[in-house]
């Protein structure tokens, strides 16, 4: 599973953390993770529509594909949106929910820090580095 | 003596009521957010700090005397053993280590590995003068000070500072050697 963007995006649509494996194609991810944005909203529609008693899963799974990449979306009950950018054909939707799961832990844990003021851009040198790492397993 | 020590401290440990840490230390992660918002510098903050864990500490004692049925303390570096595997075992659960006694034993350094205070916590730059769990301080000066045992108690390594563990550096002052003290 190649991940070549992440991101953390607010409840005003306001981005407050961006992973780029590769920092010079940083703006063409920002866009992709910009138009992602619309198919939250879609989701939150249809699903408005289906039987309210029905469980509305957090990992929202693949929002679109762009180019060679695919998209992934976890909206959190919150209304943080994960973004996760894949550039392989070959993962799998569960491998990707396993990752998002861990990756809204560690939104989580960030959030907890005191000192972090909530809708701010996330600096935490921490929550970079378990994301890191995470990626490489 | 030390197993002695480590023991009560589990007991005590099994004694006493619990809570969720996460509530615990969110709670006191806003006390200090709040304690910044008041007053300007770190130095103030971390005055206040010591000055509310003092606070804590005078009413503390009695209970962990109470609790932890300890007996009456030989001599300062008894004194230490207990802050170390029976009080911190107690009130946060940790496993305290007492090392690099002076001479005369008249100082130590309280090593705790882990900190409950600190989970989840980052210090950003602007307030790296800040000692985040400074309120310890206070309350073990207060608990001493009750047992008529003055100390000087000062952080000296912190984790969320980059160390690569928790040091806090207890110094007597002067204690009424004619009490003999029991020990918290």
């Amino acid at each position: 599973m190649h991940i070549v963007s992440l991101a953390v995006v607010g409840k005003k649509n306001n981005p407050l953390y961006i992973y780029c494996e590769n920092p010079k194609k940083k703006e063409n991810f920002e866009y992709i993770i910009h138009t992602s944005l619309d198919f939250f909203e879609e989701n939150k529609i249809t699903n408005n529509e289906k039987n309210s008693n029905e469980e509305k899963p957090l990992y929202v799974g693949l929002l679109f594909p762009v180019e060679s990449y695919r998209v992934y979306g976890y909206l959190t009950l919150t209304n943080y949106k994960l973004i996760c950018i894949i550039d392989d054909t070959t993962s799998k939707n569960e491998e990707v929910g396993f990752f998002m799961v861990d990756f809204h832990k560690f939104l989580c844990e960030a959030i907890c820090n005191p000192f972090y003021i909530t809708g701010s851009p996330i600096n935490s040198q921490i929550f970079h580095k378990k994301i890191i790492q995470r990626i490489k397993k | 003596m030390s197993k002695l020590y480590t023991k009560l401290g589990e007991s005590a440990w099994t004694k006493v009521d619990k809570i969720n840490s996460e509530i615990f230390t969110l709670t006191y992660g806003e006390v200090v957010n709040s304690l910044i918002q008041d007053y300007e510098t770190s130095e103030e903050v971390n005055a206040q700090l010591d000055e509310m864990g003092y606070s804590i500490g005078i009413r503390m004692i009695d209970e962990f005397l109470a609790i932890s049925e300890v007996e009456q303390c030989k001599s300062f570096r008894d004194t230490g053993e207990i802050l170390a595997k029976v009080a911190c075992k107690m009130y946060l659960g940790v496993d305290a280590v007492c090392k690099y006694w002076t001479e005369d034993d008249s100082a130590f350094t309280l090593e705790l590995k882990t900190n409950p205070f600190v989970d989840f916590v980052e210090l950003p730059q602007k307030y790296k003068d800040l000692w985040y769990c400074n309120i310890i301080c206070g309350i073990i000066r207060g608990s001493l000070d009750t047992l008529q045992i003055s100390v000087d108690v000062k952080y000296q390594k912190c984790v969320l500072r980059g160390h690569n563990t928790n040091e806090i550096r207890v110094t007597l002052k002067s204690s009424n050697k004619e009490n003999s003290s029991k020990k918290n």
